[in-house]
């Protein structure tokens, strides 16, 4: 008669948990796999909607001078070439934030000074914010009223509301 | 098991990461940037960017840097120096810990902490698709026990296991990959948007221990900025007699350059600063147009990198080692991308600093190893190897052709249906390369084997399928079927990305450095292949037409056709006169088969042109088919 070998109840153990420890990474990795194509399917699109950001933000700091050179000069040839330009940046999904005289909001707009006039509205927008494609490409840097409506300068510095 | 994020809560900026297919990735906040502000305005529950760009309107109400009130005592010296600087009010809480008063309702730092925790949850969530419930959260190495409590009960309010509690330098030791086998000597210098750390790990046995740490709480890349502030607006002054200081419109615009042309500087060696209309004088419009050094930058922020090395110094005598003893030194935070700065670690430690990692990104990718290690991602997944170079097969006129390209992550498998280089071959050899030259013989023989059996058929019929396969242990399996019989043979290669360093990049340069003899080599069998299946198609065709063509023209062609085959046989040839005479017979194929359509065109309408097109243009394709993959006999 053969003898038959058992392995022993620790050794069933043993590789029975083995073969667990192995489906689990195997699952895991295959969610890892699947997560990834869907987030290259989704980035597929974004890419596509996206590429151009680094280079817009480029161009909008020339706009930015051109602009300034304009308020300057106020040549009305260079006010339609400026027009022109944008015109152009928008058939590329760019979009001007509207700043001036709405309330001052985060997701949009840089607050970067706090002066007199009406609380939490925009009295000056400093630097054009745009969004690309329905996102934030670069916020408004704006001027924000502190409440204080002061007929002098020095009295709304001083003064904050709250 | 959901996965374990790793989050680097940072004073200035914080990161998160994650293990995903076997290694750590940085995870996009939802703003699309891979690390986020740590800045809090709890009362709108703003974090972030957001909170950052409302800071100015609303300074009382937005808090920065709570990482340093963490676990602190209000009357200690950490916290009294903070409320110096802060805007928002610092308080004594119950058993006097330091608190946030604001709105009229108070806030632990841990509360606050734990909204940039929250961010980091739901962005982590957001990418991955899944819910997020256990996260590494890292801490700097000198933090004592209460404030790691702190730290960790954060994680608790904002719904997260904490795991673990690392210290940020063994993070970016584990980023940098230290922690394989070596024992050693690290020394971790950081250099972030707000504080300076250095740190001496010594690594044994894939255990970190932190021998000693110092720093300076209060330096770090704004001051850097300063600097540079500085100088444009005091040359600006000597320039123009005007103080940019006053305008805060222009000092808002000064600080964005200045930022910008420090980064630039990390690259090129000189950059222009340039503002236009930045203000005004006497109603004349003034610009900006400034040249900045990289030497000059250098000069200005040199006494901040100074400032550096002290605490190095002591770090090393605290932990009582030579600099001849270290390792490693690698960097981390944004500030370590500027050159001065590596060079003055460089020369202080006397050993090049690795610099592999990306510097801002190094603390959340260690954390998000640990996390891996923890649920145990790491152990089985880096496993993973990938070939070290291509393996293919031999193909006609000693051509290897690939099937399974270098750098291919195992396990992996490629079919590709091969066929015959002559007419009735009965069997084919299947001869496995491995190698990035395009010749055979140049590249290494795994082995061969040999699949008969083929039924007589014209070359180019019978279907061979080659299958590679190489598993997760690097043994290779190839087999190669005949579609038509079903048989199939096959052969198994043990270790066949086992190789030494030396010989891949051996074998690498190799390539390099033959590859246009290569190419060469490799036109001259393309354009032989190339001739020698228009000798065997004409042929066939010469014969199969009988009596179609006068014996004039068979004559002619079969003239030409001989001399391709003698240029083609000649040791000493080459690409350019291979293809002389083969044009030469192509020309005059076409010539008298153009002239035989039109006879027989003309002779009979009705007797099927379209057949003997047929037949012609299939000539074409397979001459197509011949250059590409058949298997040598």
């Amino acid at each position: 008669m053969v003898k038959k070998t058992q392995p022993s109840k620790t050794e069933i153990e043993k590789i029975l948990a083995r073969a667990e420890e192995h489906e689990t990474n195997y699952k895991r990795v295959l969610a890892d796999y699947q997560n990834q194509e869907r987030r290259f399917k989704e980035m597929q699109g974004q890419f596509v909607k996206y590429a151009n950001a680094t280079l817009l933000e480029k161009i909008l700091l020339n706009i930015d001078s051109l602009e300034m050179a304009q308020s300057h000069i106020k040549d009305a040839g260079l006010d339609i070439v400026i027009k022109q330009f944008i015109e152009t940046l928008k058939t590329e999904g760019l979009q001007l934030i509207e700043s001036d005289g709405k309330l001052f909001d985060p997701k949009t707009m840089d607050c970067i000074e706090v002066v007199s006039g009406e609380k939490d509205k925009v009295i000056e927008t400093l630097t054009k914010g745009y969004l690309l494609n329905e996102k934030v490409l670069r916020p408004a840097k704006v001027k924000v009223g502190n409440g204080v409506i002061a007929r002098s300068e020095s009295d709304a510095a001083i003064s904050q509301s709250n | 098991m959901s996965k374990i994020i790793g989050i680097d809560l940072g004073t200035t900026n914080s990161a998160i990461a994650v293990m995903e297919g076997g290694s750590a990735k940085i995870i996009p906040t939802a703003e699309g940037r891979n690390t986020f502000p740590s800045i809090v305005e709890p009362i709108k529950n703003l974090v972030g960017d957001v909170a950052k760009r409302q800071m100015v309107l609303n300074s009382e109400n937005t808090i920065f840097s709570v990482k340093r009130l963490m676990g602190q005592k209000f009357s200690g010296k950490q916290a009294q120096k903070t409320k110096e600087i802060a805007p928002f009010e610092i308080a004594a809480g119950k058993d006097g810990s330091a608190i946030i008063k604001l709105g009229g309702k108070e806030y632990t730092p841990q509360e606050i902490s734990a909204k940039i925790l929250q961010k980091a949850k739901a962005d982590a969530e957001a990418y991955l698709g899944t819910t997020v419930t256990d996260a590494v959260i890292t801490v700097p190495a000198y933090f004592d026990d209460s404030q790691r409590q702190a730290t960790k009960q954060a994680g608790e309010i904002a719904g997260l296991n904490v795991q673990r509690i690392v210290n940020e330098p063994t993070a970016a030791a584990l980023a940098y990959g230290l922690d394989k086998g070596k024992n050693e000597t690290v020394v971790v210098y950081d250099l972030g948007g707000g504080t300076f750390d250095v740190s001496i790990l010594e690594l044994g046995d894939g255990v970190f221990e932190v021998k000693s740490t110092n720093g300076d709480t209060f330096l770090g890349g704004d001051d850097f900025d300063h600097k540079i502030i500085e100088y444009i607006v005091s040359e600006f002054k000597k320039e123009n007699g005007v103080d940019l200081a006053q305008d805060k419109q222009a000092l808002q615009r000064i600080k964005d350059a200045a930022e910008k042309a420090k980064i630039e500087l990390s690259s090129a060696t000189e950059t222009e600063v340039n503002q236009p209309f930045i203000t005004q004088r006497d109603g004349n419009p003034l610009h900006l147009t400034m040249k900045i050094t990289r030497a000059k930058l250098e000069e200005l922020v040199d006494d901040l990198i100074q400032k550096t090395i002290e605490p190095c110094k002591k770090a090393l005598a605290d932990a009582k080692i030579e600099k001849s003893a270290i390792g490693e030194v690698i960097l981390v935070g944004g500030m370590t991308r500027m050159p001065k700065v590596q060079q003055v670690v460089k020369e202080f430690f006397g050993k090049e600093p690795n610099k592999s990692v990306n510097p801002d990104e190094a603390v959340a990718l260690g954390a998000a190893i640990q996390g891996g290690v923890i649920s145990g991602d790491v152990k089985d997944v880096l496993l993973l190897d990938v070939t070290p170079l291509t393996l293919g097969i031999e193909t006609m006129g000693a051509v290897m052709t690939p099937l399974i390209e270098r750098n291919t992550t195992v396990p992996s498998s490629k079919s590709q249906v091969f066929s015959t280089a002559s007419d009735n071959q009965p069997q084919v050899e299947i001869h496995i390369l491995q190698g990035e030259r395009p010749m055979a013989s140049d590249n290494k023989t795994l082995g061969s084997f040999i699949l008969d059996g083929i039924p007589a058929a014209p070359r180019g019929i019978p279907q061979i399928e080659v299958t590679f396969d190489i598993d997760a242990n690097g043994i290779l399996n190839v087999s190669a079927k005949d579609k038509a019989t079903g048989k199939e043979q096959k052969i198994t290669i043990k270790n066949a990305t086992n190789l030494s360093d030396e010989e891949v990049e051996r074998m690498k340069q190799e390539a390099e450095k033959y590859a246009e003899d290569d190419k060469k080599k490799k036109e001259l069998v393309d354009k032989k292949n190339e001739a020698d299946t228009l000798i065997i198609q004409t042929r066939k065709v010469l014969k199969d037409s009988g009596d179609k063509f006068d014996s004039a023209a068979k004559e002619e062609i079969e003239k030409s056709l001989n001399e391709l085959e003698e240029e083609i046989k000649k040791p000493e040839t080459t690409t350019e006169s291979v293809d002389a005479k083969l044009k030469v017979a192509t020309e005059l194929v076409q010539k008298h088969a153009e002239a035989l359509y039109k006879a027989a065109g003309e002779k009979d309408k009705a007797e099927e042109p379209k057949a003997e097109e047929g037949k012609a243009e299939e000539a074409k394709t397979d001459t197509k088919t011949a250059e590409e993959g058949e298997v040598v006999n």
